[in-house]
């Protein structure tokens, strides 16, 4: 008996029916970047590091004898290696084949948790600030109170 | 004899063929609900972050305004307005970067048909934001070791 050729138009993750359909669970279908679109990514992976090391120059800054700043340095060194990994998830959608599309959704997942990561950072930043304010507005009401005759 | 072996949707003999997926055409490439929520989530918090820097920018660009306007009373702190407002003009462009990006990210999720250009235009910005962060903490630290040299020769 001859078997027909393969289905070029089938969806991907079904194998061709003989006989009787098999069915097994659909494979999510995979994309490759063009030349073109692999340039955009390349471009992002290699600022993504150069940020990368700026940031760990940064936490190096932080850590001078003077003004020490540990916290500041720890944050600096933690953005700087999710930026590297993120640059690292760039990069290997250019260079591997056949993982474009998860490796893509890998990196901007890194890149997403920097943002967020800055997001808070300036939200306890900017409540540290106001904590300040409140805290000399609340010992000068109590000077005024305590220096009154 | 028409419709041997496997033909095209709608070939003579076999009826019409489920779609398939369009994988393989760039232009037609639609992310899954999954890899949107992940699109979604990114351009949200970059949309986020660059709002952040934008007021943040504008806080500092007002902050060199009023050190210039007491410039002509004081004179030192024009140079420090001149600083202020480098430092400030930063996070107002690389806010607007990541703002757009964000955008663009935004509308990979809410169309259909155009997700991997729309993607691309959304990593050009991101890019841009990046490149121009990095330049400036680039400037920023050879600046910053061109005065601590200063300082510690003036020492």
């Amino acid at each position: 008996m001859n078997n027909p050729p393969p289905n070029p138009y089938q969806a991907p993750g079904y194998p061709p029916a003989f006989g009787y359909f098999t069915p097994q669970a659909p494979q999510p279908p995979s994309y490759e970047f063009s030349p073109a679109e692999n340039v955009v990514l390349a471009d992002a992976a290699l600022w993504l590091r150069i940020l990368a090391v700026t940031s760990f120059v940064e936490a190096v800054v932080e850590l001078v004898p003077k003004d020490r700043n540990a916290v500041g340095a720890g944050m600096s060194i933690l953005i700087g290696i999710l930026l590297l990994n993120a640059a690292k998830s760039f990069r290997a959608v250019v260079d591997t084949e056949g993982q474009d599309v998860p490796q893509l959704m890998q990196a901007l997942e890194t890149v997403g948790n920097v943002l967020m990561m800055r997001i808070v950072m300036a939200i306890l930043g900017i409540l540290m600030v106001l904590l300040v304010i409140v805290l000399v507005v609340a010992f000068l009401a109590f000077l005024v109170q305590a220096l009154k005759p | 004899m028409a419709g041997a072996g496997w033909g095209p949707p709608g070939a003579p003999g076999y009826g019409e063929m489920p779609a398939a997926p369009m994988a393989a055409t760039p232009s037609g490439y639609e992310f899954s609900a999954w890899e949107n929520a992940t699109i979604a989530k990114v351009g949200s918090r970059a949309k986020t972050w660059g709002i952040m820097s934008i007021l943040f920018g504008i806080l500092l660009v007002t902050g060199a305004g009023l050190l210039f306007s007491y410039g002509a009373k004081e004179p030192k702190l024009v140079p420090i307005g001149g600083a202020v407002l480098a430092i400030g003009i930063q996070p107002v462009v690389s806010g607007a970067f990541y703002f757009a990006a964000g955008s663009a990210l935004a509308s990979v999720v809410t169309t259909q048909g155009n997700d991997i250009p729309l993607m691309m235009r959304a990593l050009r910005k991101l890019t841009h934001a990046v490149r121009v962060e990095a330049i400036a903490a680039i400037v920023t630290i050879l600046v910053g070791a061109y005065f601590g040299f200063l300082f510690t020769q003036g020492k």
